[in-house]
This record gives C-alpha cells, sequence and structure tokens, in this order.
C-alpha cells in the first residue's frame, strides 16, 4: 500500500469520534444509571440502536439528519459556512454515533455496579452530588467505562457503512481505510486490501486484548 | 439540652418498622437481631431512605416531617458515619478519605484538619498508606476520623466492630467512647452483639421483629 493517507484519516477521525462518544456516552450512561423511570429504557433502546441497525440504514437516517435540506445541516453549515456531510467532519459524526452506544453500554452496567452503599456515605459526610459522581462514582466506574472507550474506538475505527453513506468515498478526502479496502478489492488491488485488512485487524486485537485485560484484573 | 428526637415508620418492600425514641448526647445502643429494622432506622436518619411517615428531628432543625413533605438532604444533615460496609474509598489514600469528608477550607486546611483527625484516632501513620491493603482494625480507626472530620453533631455508626478480632474491638469501643464525649455527639450505634451494648450504651433501643420500638433507659 503507498498511499497511507486512508490509515491517518482513520486513526484522526476515530480519535476524535472516541473523545465525543466518551465524554457523551459517559454523560448519558450517567443519567440512565440514576434516572429512576420506564423512560429510561426507552431511551436505552433508542441510543443503543446504532448496534443493531445496520449500518447504511444508520447512515441513512444521519444523512436524512444532517444532509443539505435538512434543518440541522443548514445551521451547521451557516454556523461553519461548509456542509456537514461528505467532508471529514461527517465521518466524525458517523464514527461517533457508531461508537457511542458501547461507551454507554459499558458505562451503564459499570456506573449501576457502583455500591449504593459507597455513594450514600458520601453524600452523608457532605459532598454535593457532582462530587459524589467525580470523586466515588466515575472513578469505582472506570475499569466498565474504559473497556467502553476501547470498545467504541474500535467500532469507530472499523465502521464502513455509515461513514460510506454520510462522509462518501473521496479518495485523500473522506475515504477512511475499510473504505478504501472496498475501493480496492473492487479494483482488484490485492495488495492495498491486504495491508489494510491487517493493519485494521491488528489494531482490532490490541483493542481487544487490552479489553480482556481490564476485566481480567478485575478479579 | 440536645436531643435527636425519630418517630417514623420505615418500610422496604415487605418490611415495615416502627421507630420512637430520644437520642440524647452520648451513645444510643440500637440493639437487637438482625433483620428487626436497626439499620433501616439508621438509614432514616441519615437521610438515604424516606420514611413512610413520622419526623427525625434534631433539636429544631427537622430533618424529615412526611406531613410536611420535608425531607433534608443527607449531605445537610450534619452527620458522620462509619458502615461495616461501604466504609472507605479504596482509590483514595486514607488521608485523602478524611479530608473529602471536612466541610470547610480549602484543600490545605481540609488536610491539616483530616491529620489532626487522624492523630486524634492514632492513624497518621496510615495516612499515606495503600487504602487497600489496610487491616479491618486500620480502616475503622480511618472511618471514625471520617466520620467525625466534619465537625457532626450525630455520629452513625452500623456494626462498627463486627469484622475485627476481640482486642481491636475493645480499643475501638473505648475510642468511640472518648470521641463522643470529647466532641459533644449524639451516637447511634447499631449492634447485635451484646458486649457492644455493655461497653458503650448510655441508652438502648431493643428491636425486635414486628413490634414497635421505643427507647428504655
Amino acid at each position: 500500500m503507498n498511499d497511507w493517507f486512508p490509515l491517518w484519516l482513520s486513526l484522526r477521525v476515530s480519535v476524535i469520534a472516541t473523545i465525543a462518544a466518551g465524554v457523551l456516552g459517559v454523560a448519558i450512561a450517567y443519567v440512565l444509571a440514576k434516572w429512576r423511570s420506564r423512560w429510561a429504557s426507552l431511551v436505552e433502546a433508542v441510543v443503543t440502536l446504532p448496534i443493531v441497525l445496520p449500518p447504511t440504514v444508520l447512515g441513512y437516517y444521519l444523512l436524512t439528519l444532517l444532509g443539505t435540506r435538512s434543518s440541522l445541516g443548514q445551521s451547521w453549515e451557516s454556523l461553519f459556512g461548509s456542509p456537514l456531510v461528505f467532508t471529514q467532519s461527517g465521518a466524525v459524526v458517523a464514527a461517533t454515533v457508531s461508537a457511542l452506544p458501547f461507551v454507554i453500554r459499558a458505562a451503564r452496567a459499570a456506573i449501576s455496579n457502583v455500591d449504593a452503599r459507597v455513594e450514600e456515605s458520601a453524600r452523608v459526610m457532605g459532598l454535593a452530588e457532582w462530587r459524589v459522581a467525580r470523586v466515588v462514582t466515575l472513578p469505582l466506574a472506570a475499569r466498565g467505562i474504559g473497556a467502553g472507550i476501547a470498545l467504541g474506538f474500535a467500532r469507530a475505527l472499523g465502521d464502513f457503512g455509515a461513514t460510506v453513506m454520510v462522509a462518501g468515498n473521496i479518495p485523500g478526502q473522506t475515504q477512511t481505510l475499510p473504505v478504501a479496502v472496498y475501493d480496492a478489492v473492487q479494483a482488484g488491488d490485492d495488495a492495498t486490501a491486504r495491508t489494510g485488512s491487517l493493519v485494521l485487524g491488528a489494531i482490532a486485537v490490541v483493542v481487544l486484548v487490552f479489553v480482556t485485560q481490564v476485566f481480567a484484573r478485575r478479579r | 439540652m440536645t436531643s435527636l428526637l425519630v418517630d417514623v415508620r420505615v418500610a422496604v418492600p415487605g418490611f415495615a418498622v416502627d421507630a420512637k425514641f430520644a437520642a440524647d448526647l452520648g451513645v444510643t445502643v440500637l440493639a437487637g437481631p438482625s433483620g428487626s429494622g436497626k439499620s433501616l432506622t439508621l438509614a432514616a436518619v441519615s437521610g438515604t431512605l424516606r420514611p413512610l411517615r413520622g419526623t427525625i428531628q434534631l433539636d429544631d432543625v427537622v430533618y424529615c416531617d412526611t406531613a410536611r413533605g420535608v425531607h433534608l438532604r443527607s449531605q445537610d444533615r450534619l452527620l458522620g458515619m462509619a458502615y461495616q460496609h461501604a466504609a472507605l474509598l479504596d482509590h483514595r489514600s486514607p488521608l485523602d478519605n478524611v479530608a473529602l469528608a471536612v466541610r470547610s477550607g480549602d484543600t490545605a486546611t481540609r488536610r491539616t484538619v483530616a491529620m489532626e483527625t487522624l492523630q486524634r484516632v492514632g492513624a497518621e501513620s496510615l495516612a499515606e498508606a495503600r487504602t487497600r491493603s489496610l487491616s479491618g482494625g486500620e480502616r475503622q480507626r480511618v472511618a471514625l476520623a471520617r466520620a467525625i472530620a466534619g465537625g457532626p453533631r450525630v455520629l452513625l455508626l452500623d456494626e462498627p466492630f463486627s469484622s475485627l478480632d476481640l482486642a481491636a474491638r475493645a480499643e475501638l469501643r473505648a475510642l468511640v467512647k472518648s470521641l463522643v464525649a470529647e466532641r459533644q455527639l449524639i451516637a447511634l450505634v447499631v449492634t447485635h452483639d451484646q458486649a457492644d451494648v455493655d461497653a458503650l450504651a448510655d441508652r438502648v433501643v431493643r428491636y425486635e421483629p414486628g413490634r414497635t420500638v421505643s427507647a428504655g433507659e
């Protein structure tokens, strides 16, 4: 493979998407874990959709929601001067939405598993709610949150369907590595397809080993 | 005379307890078999559980009055607590654990107060130890320091010595007794151990399953 642009783009997009999905996902997970309402499970189902939807369908929804004719897409354009779809920012949005449910599910489970008595004793000793979250809940849930963020990163890096729908397949501009692998196969360029697949596979293995280690150390 | 008045019905699914007693300065032991509602009463006093009905009041400060819809947050009740479970944050040093409970001052002041409190309970050498590796008795000392560091008026202890050996129990009972006297605290101590009752109690509230609990001397 002589053109490494798709790899760098993929890494850049997935790092930014992971940060966004991490911040957003942990916040949503915290609310879901603490919110005692039957609406919570509905909200959780909705934010989990990206896991079960075909990625192309997810991409289609995003395209409809953020496209140049949608109100969100038009607000973005008036704010930043260029459309969101078929740009690298679009790729970041697609990767973020794909990664989000992995972060939310892992973080929500980890936050719910924190011993409520530890949180209660923090309140009794006078800590305000946000300090209970920062000093007690989130540190105690850190392993689960970390595992979710790692899985989210792997998902963001590997996303094909949603990315190709929202960001397109513009070589040198929005073509991420998974999309480049697809292109290479279509063009009969075996060497590029093989190298790209090996790189993506290797990163996925590293992430999974990391996640397994994190859980193994849990005793 | 400072006094904590408790007159509540506390319920969780499948179980309810009526408790009515007054606790003055000194140690009031809530004694009785497990499952008789002692810890539920403490949860109501600490504000982590809303009583079904009734009032809890420290002098003229109403912690809880279900008839008037008053329920003071745990944070505003000026309590200290040390429970058998969930006592310390293992990811923070013992000094941090105590400093978190200090209610006013900047970081340096909080740490100074925390250090003084650790000294008072004879645990200053543990200040920067790994919390996870403390022994049961050491943990309980740090937990006591944390419970009193915020300058509480009411101290809640739930089976505080149950995981300790006999020698450590005796030491910690003496420590609790002296802290309560020195800091002018109202202490509620939940225990099913008669030795705790004998060593600590200024007053005893006896719990029996299915009965209204009220105070006796």
